[in-house]
């Protein structure tokens, strides 16, 4: 395996969206990258077992942390396809069993899409006491034409801690479907974020974080940040159901909207089923503050700089 | 000498009014001068510096603003902000997420932290404590006012427009404002247009404008403009709330 095994045009999206690139490549650095459907990187480390097998139009993978194991340094995935046209699905399969912790950095990136599919079916399981956090931020370059279908379906054992953190703001969305169910079982702990910024008539998303609180003191929280402007498309769904004595959750929502033709749809829901439970909601979606425009134009930015720096700030 | 900015026969109809609360009025300011357009609450000033800046709600009904001889009337603000002109809000808005140095960067053309540091200096911030904070709720009112201060002093402008600086500061650091409009005014040779309805910031100012419910009443030094706000202000009881400087 050469020690850079990605495509210059990935690498710079990967710094675009904020990551250490040096870091993401270092030879030592536990990952696992493909470059569109080959597998171009895996580095393994003790606990850590990271295993592929490519398909016509995609690849399969196991990534295991074994009991008690605790990774010290995140782990980097890179999903990346510099081809303009092209499927590439992926089924991944997390298993993080008892006492194990990891932190995942994943990248997605198709910096030249014009008419890309990317699918991801991914199956989650945490152990008991397990901490599995997961960030994964995309580039879908600059032309809209990426269609990206990410589904998680996500199982977190007795006393365990899952996070997410998904993010796309740079550059067009194009279509990007998000689809994430989480079952949480007795003091688990749940949190749930996603930040995105359809700034074309071209991008459209739809984001369903579903939350099921399914065992006594479980705690999640779902939070929701996106905005829309110059015909953006925004549409997202929070859920959160508590179904076990004692179990909590919330479920912020919060959009901003921008320029003609532009919509931004907020839809919390939540459940209970369980008379010692207890789900709060909150949601906004509005234009843009006015004073901050003027604020940020009185310093020489055009009202989009300025909207974009507002939007930024809050995603 | 040839006036930074002129304001000829300004009229405004502000939003939510149908009468105007700014009349026909005109002042200059001088280059590198601190001038005071004085007066009670309501009497137009906040409507004159939106509308020098060019807020579109605030567009004059009726008049010019010249900025170097130039008509600026119909520029939209980042056109007047590219122009050298800049305001500080009485009350600065917040910004979720936005961090300290990005906030005062936005303003500047070469962006250079030093002069991100030296700014939070001159408004008595230290850089390490503030750079990374966000501008959001977590600042204080004083903190706010302080740092945006610091972002349009970075800038460097040309023309500063300061909207009530002291309002919402304790007292005990009033003075300190008022050394530091000074300080602000040697450190960038801007010229300062400061709106305000205390006569202790007149103080500080080379020349000044007396407005009464929208119109001109006094133009000259602070003492002249005192003179004639004592005089109106002694006339009215509902002015007898703002403190009357008997010593002019």
């Amino acid at each position: 395996m050469s020690k850079n095994p990605l495509p210059y045009e990935i690498l710079e999206s990967a710094r675009l969206v904020g990551f250490d690139v040096e870091t993401m490549i270092k030879e030592e650095t536990p990952k696992f990258f493909l470059n569109y459907n080959r597998i171009v990187g895996v580095k393994e480390v003790e606990g850590l077992i990271l295993a592929g097998r490519e398909l016509e139009n995609g690849v399969m993978a196991d990534f295991i942390v074994t009991s008690g194991k605790k990774i010290k340094t995140p782990v980097h995935l890179c999903f990346g396809v510099v081809e303009e046209e092209g499927t590439q699905e992926i089924v991944p399969r997390f298993i993080i069993d008892d006492g194990a912790q990891v932190l995942v950095l994943a990248h997605c990136s198709f910096p030249k899409a014009r008419n890309l599919t990317h699918r991801m079916q991914a199956e989650i399981i945490l152990g008991k006491n397990a901490i599995f956090l997961y960030e994964e931020r995309h580039y879908h370059g600059e032309m809209g034409g990426a269609k990206v279908f990410p589904k998680f379906r996500v199982d977190v054992g007795d006393g365990s801690f899952f996070q997410s953190i998904f993010s796309l703001t740079k550059g067009s969305v194009g279509l990007l479907s998000i689809d994430v169910e989480v079952y949480a079982h007795t003091a688990s702990r749940i949190e749930i974020v996603n930040k995105a910024y359809g700034r074309s008539s071209q991008d459209k998303v739809q984001i369903r974080d579903a939350v099921f609180l399914e065992g006594e003191n479980a705690r999640g929280l779902v939070k929701l940040r996106a905005a829309a402007s110059q015909g953006g498309d925004v549409i997202m769904m929070g859920i959160t159901e508590a179904n076990a004595p004692y179990a909590t959750g919330h479920v912020d929502c919060k959009e901003i909207v921008k320029g003609e033709g532009s919509t931004a749809r907020a839809i919390p829901i939540v459940r209970v089923g369980d008379e010692n439970a207890r789900v709060t909601h909150e949601a906004s979606v509005g234009k843009v503050n006015q004073k901050q425009l003027d604020t940020l134009m009185a310093r020489g930015l055009t009202e989009q700089e300025a909207v974009d720096m507002i939007v930024q700030g809050m995603l | 000498m040839k006036p930074l900015l002129e304001i000829v026969d300004l009229t405004i109809v502000p939003p939510g009014n149908s009468q105007p609360i700014v009349k026909s009025v005109s002042f200059q300011l001088q280059p590198r001068k601190i001038h005071a357009l004085m007066g009670p609450n309501g009497s137009g000033k906040s409507s004159i510096a939106y509308s020098i800046m060019g807020l579109s709600q605030y567009r004059p009904k009726r008049g010019r603003i010249i900025f170097q001889q130039e008509d600026i009337t119909h520029l939209t603000i980042t056109e007047r902000a590219k122009k050298g002109i800049t305001l500080a809000w009485q009350e600065p808005v917040r910004f979720e997420g936005i961090p300290v140095k990005d906030y005062i960067k936005a303003g500047l053309k070469m962006k250079n932290e030093e002069d991100i540091k030296k700014a939070l200096q001159l408004v008595g911030l230290a850089p390490e404590e503030y750079l990374e904070r966000k501008v959001d709720n977590s600042l204080s009112g004083g903190e706010r006012k302080r740092i945006e201060l610091a972002a349009v002093v970075a800038m460097r402008p040309k023309l500063l427009i300061l909207d009530e600086p002291d309002s919402g500061l304790d007292i005990v650091v009033y003075n300190e404002l008022y050394e530091l409009l000074d300080a602000i005014r040697n450190e960038t040779h801007s010229s300062i247009l400061l709106i305000t309805h205390r006569e202790e910031a007149g103080e500080v100012a080379d020349e000044g404008t007396l407005l009464w419910e929208g119109k001109v009443k006094a133009k000259g030094t602070f003492k002249e403009i005192m003179k004639k706000y004592c005089e109106l202000a002694g006339r009215k009881i509902k002015c007898q709330r703002i403190p009357c400087p008997t010593k002019y």
